[in-house]
């Protein structure tokens, strides 16, 4: 296992140099950031000196070098609007995405699995035909309009909720709410698919000719062995969280890491975008540990 | 420790048993009015081919039939003299596992790839209200009482990690568990080896009769009914055609589809011995490994012009290694194959191709073999687009339509896909794709192993015929021995990636020299219960 790990960190090593030089130069083309910072009456000489104190007068080939080389030493550089280093500012908007995202796929995996089970064990039922209509209208609902939507109705015609912040627990409940609803429809469509092709596999029937009981078949027998390509999609809706769910934070003003990384585009704050990046490709990479991990748990035959 | 064997108590009993399918096409009757019944400590054997209603009526006992699709219409089933069909699911789910228990055919689909074994055989006693401590115990006392070594080990040990023997005997094990009065067995070995069979009956046949349960026994090998059944009841079409002792059915059959199936083709398979035609393959000092695996060891044998050379062993022996070889789908290590005396490995351009068309095969699945998507035509016209010299295109249909009717099918057949014919009727199609292009060896790879018995005998039939029409050399591989020797000129025994023993069929089979042929033949069940109990007493003292 520990050889393994290795192997996937030097491989997401690699991949995580050629991000950022990617976000280095890609960055690099929205324009010089003085332009931004300064005031529009700034004179030229004051402009001038902001560009070269950082660094942006240098030819981007030394710019680079300079990057890379600070980056070795783990300085990511400082936030030229914020005035601290933009690693902090990151690393600070990381927990508040990740809690956001964490409880939104707690959620939606166990209500998906609940749901796609009991849907899974009559296909063509009232149940199924009715979960099936609402998870793909969920599924295929756009989070910036259902956000919009969700502002509209419960804070500003009903008054219920919070319409952006945080602070209270009420000010979870929108944000989570739109997150929740595209993970939980495609999750509800996979674990049914993969719940009726386990249903109807051998062993389950063995676990019926044993006097097993209905639930024990479906959620002992059946459930663990469609886990596997649930997990690969909940992965992939999980990396689309923690890459900081963008528009979704936008719109409510969650303190997150998209809302951060938007700002950083913005402003054009270099080191803070590079340093979101960063933290997010990081961030993944060890989910896809997990991932892993969790497959060998689940299925001994890629234990081998 | 047999418990009181109450002579004639019905155990089971079927009575008037209707089960209806519905299908796409309509109502489908899949067991019409059937009864029998099953005494304690008493084996019953129902034979019969695919969608004969064997495995459905098995299915109906416990409960495991699809409805819908399925749907008992009529008749009763009772255990013990209580009807299984007016009970109480709870009540009914109580007596699955505990009184009536079930082998499956294929251990390893039937047996959860996530779970250990251990914790799946303790998961009946848990389901029927032992405590985990012991449930483990008594899983662990069972592995060993079906002969599993080392279970203490193999206890946490997932099903992927055994042999298919060893899968059978979890099944076995995990059956028995809670000690069943009835224990129903559904083609339990027909996906192993001959002599992992043997061992398979004779471990059901101890059980039993260290139990005294009742044995309900599904099976289309006449062997295995022989083997182990005091009664047979022989099922066609979803009705009971036959039924009554072994000795009698198998001595003396009344129904003429009994008689069919009991009838041995052996004269008319080898009707014409073959003459001796010119040497098309030989095969040298073959050596094939698979990593550090050594998969063939110095194999050699001859295909002569309009000969049947067999090629009989257990999985792993090695055979279908040698077939692909000659196929050329895979490089030897080392050693030689000549076609007409030249080297197939220098063989290149025109050469190759010549070979290539000279040597064609038919594989074992004649489900996942043809590709579901074409039509039958595309799939006999294709090998004619890769090889355009052979026919023109004018002339594909007509010879398309020439062989369809020369494996028996009709020409109008062609537009239709694989998926709208039977499993014999699709290897027909197979050996109409092996004659495009006018072959001299087929390569038949277990080619009748996954067909019934009666349609096994019609393309046996067939590859005879075209073989007294075109000169056609086969080189036959199969696990089933019977099958070879009434078929094969010529044999090879196969162990371990070695020829253990070659030589005439009737030489092999007659008196056969190496002690492992020796065992296979021994463990191949005859279909004769009276030589067969005598053979299974000599395998024992010996």
């Amino acid at each position: 296992m520990s050889g393994y790990i290795l192997r996937r960190g030097g491989q997401s090593l690699v991949a995580l140099m050629a991000l950022l030089v990617l976000v280095f130069f890609l960055s690099r083309l929205t324009g010089n950031p003085t332009d931004l910072y300064m005031p529009m009456d700034a004179s030229l000489d004051q402009r001038e000196a902001f560009a070269t104190k950082h660094g942006f007068n240098d030819p981007l080939y030394v710019q680079f070098g300079t990057y890379l080389v600070n980056i070795a030493k783990f300085d990511f550089g400082d936030s030229i609007f914020q005035g601290r280093p933009a690693m902090q500012a990151a690393l600070e908007a990381f927990p508040v995405t990740l809690r956001l995202a964490l409880i939104t796929m707690v959620l939606a995996l166990g209500l998906s699995v609940l749901i796609g089970s009991l849907a899974a064990y009559r296909p063509g039922g009232l149940f199924d035909r009715v979960a099936s209509l609402l998870t793909i209208s969920s599924a295929s609902t756009p989070d910036f309009w259902l956000a919009i939507v969700g502002i509209l109705i419960f804070s500003v015609t009903l008054g219920w909720l919070p319409t952006s912040g945080t602070g209270t627990f009420w000010h979870w409940l929108l944000p989570i709410g739109v997150l929740l609803v595209r993970p939980l429809g495609l999750l509800t469509q996979v674990v049914r698919m993969s719940m009726i092709s386990a249903l109807a596999a051998p062993y389950v029937k063995t676990a019926r000719a044993k006097g097993a009981p209905k639930r024990r078949v479906v959620f002992v027998h059946a459930l663990r062995n469609s886990m596997l390509s649930v997990i690969t999609v909940a992965g992939d809706q999980a990396a689309a969280l923690i890459n900081g769910a963008v528009v979704v934070e936008t719109v409510f003003g969650w303190p997150g890491i998209g809302n951060l990384m938007i700002a950083a585009i913005k402003q054009r704050d270099f080191a803070v975008l590079q340093a979101c990046i960063l933290v997010t490709a990081v961030a993944i990479f060890l989910m896809n540990i997990l991932i892993d991990f969790a497959y060998s748990r689940l299925d001994p035959r890629i234990r081998g | 420790m047999p418990p009181m064997l109450k002579q004639n108590a019905p155990v089971l009993e079927i009575e008037n048993l209707v089960i209806d399918f519905q299908t796409p096409t309509g109502l489908f009757q899949a067991v019409r009015d059937i009864s029998f019944r099953v005494d304690s400590n008493e084996s019953v054997a129902i034979i019969g081919e695919s969608g004969s209603g064997k495995s459905v009526t098995a299915n109906a006992v416990l409960g495991l039939l699809d409805c819908p699709p399925g749907r008992i219409k009529s008749g009763d089933i009772r255990f013990r003299g209580k009807s299984l069909l007016s009970m109480p699911l709870r009540e009914r789910r109580d007596l699955y596992g505990r009184g009536i228990a079930m082998v499956f055919q294929d251990p390893l689909t039937h047996l959860n790839p996530v779970y250990p074994v251990g914790w799946q055989i303790a998961e009946v006693c848990r389901i029927h209200g032992m405590p985990r401590r012991e449930a483990n115990e008594h899983a662990l006392e069972l592995m060993v009482r079906v002969g599993i070594v080392d279970p203490h080990k193999r206890f946490s040990a997932y099903p992927h990690q055994f042999s298919g023997g060893q899968r059978q005997r979890i099944m076995i094990a995990m059956a028995m568990a809670m000690q069943p009065d009835l224990l129903i067995a559904d083609e339990p070995t027909t996906a192993l080896d001959v002599t992992v069979q043997a061992r398979i009956l004779a471990l059901l046949r101890r059980l039993q009769s260290e139990t005294g349960m009742s044995l309900l026994m599904i099976t289309h090998d006449l062997g295995v009914a022989a083997d182990i059944a005091d009664r047979v009841l022989v099922m066609q079409k979803g009705v009971l055609v036959e039924h009554g002792p072994v000795e009698s059915v198998f001595r003396s059959p009344q129904h003429p589809y009994t008689r069919q199936l009991l009838t041995d083709r052996s004269e008319e398979y080898r009707s014409k011995k073959h003459e001796d035609g010119e040497m098309l393959l030989e095969i040298s000092n073959l050596d094939i490994h698979y990593g550090a695996h050594h998969a063939v060891k110095d194999v050699g044998f001859t295909v002569a012009r309009g000969e049947i050379v067999g090629i009989v062993g257990e999985s792993g022996s090695g055979k279908s290694t040698v077939a692909s070889t000659i196929l050329k789908l895979r490089e030897p290590s080392s050693g030689s194959i000549l076609y007409r005396g030249k080297n197939i490995q220098s063989l290149s351009g025109l050469d190759l191709r010549g070979y290539k068309r000279a040597v064609q095969a038919v594989f074992q699945d004649p489900y996942s073999s043809l590709n579901p998507r074409m039509n039958v035509f595309r799939i006999l016209s294709e090998a004619w687009t890769l090889h355009p010299d052979v026919l023109p295109r004018e002339k594909w249909r007509a010879r398309a339509e020439e062989l369809m009717e020369m494996v028996g099918l009709n020409a109008s057949d062609l537009e239709k896909f694989p998926g709208e014919f039977s499993g014999g009727q699709r290897q027909r199609i197979a050996i109409a794709r092996a004659l495009t292009l006018n072959p001299e060896v087929v390569v038949c790879d277990e080619a009748v192993s996954a067909l019934d018995m009666t349609i096994q005998a019609q393309i046996i039939t067939l590859l005879t015929r075209l073989r007294r029409e075109l000169g056609l050399a086969y080189v036959f591989i199969a696990h089933d021995l019977t099958l070879v020797e009434k078929f094969a000129d010529r044999v090879l025994v196969m162990k371990s990636g070695e020829i253990v023993e070659q030589g005439a069929t009737a030489d092999v089979f007659g008196a056969p020299k190496d002690d492992y042929t020796r065992r296979l033949i021994a463990a191949s069940p005859v279909a004769d219960p009276k030589l067969q109990a005598e053979r299974r007493r000599t395998l024992q003292l010996a």
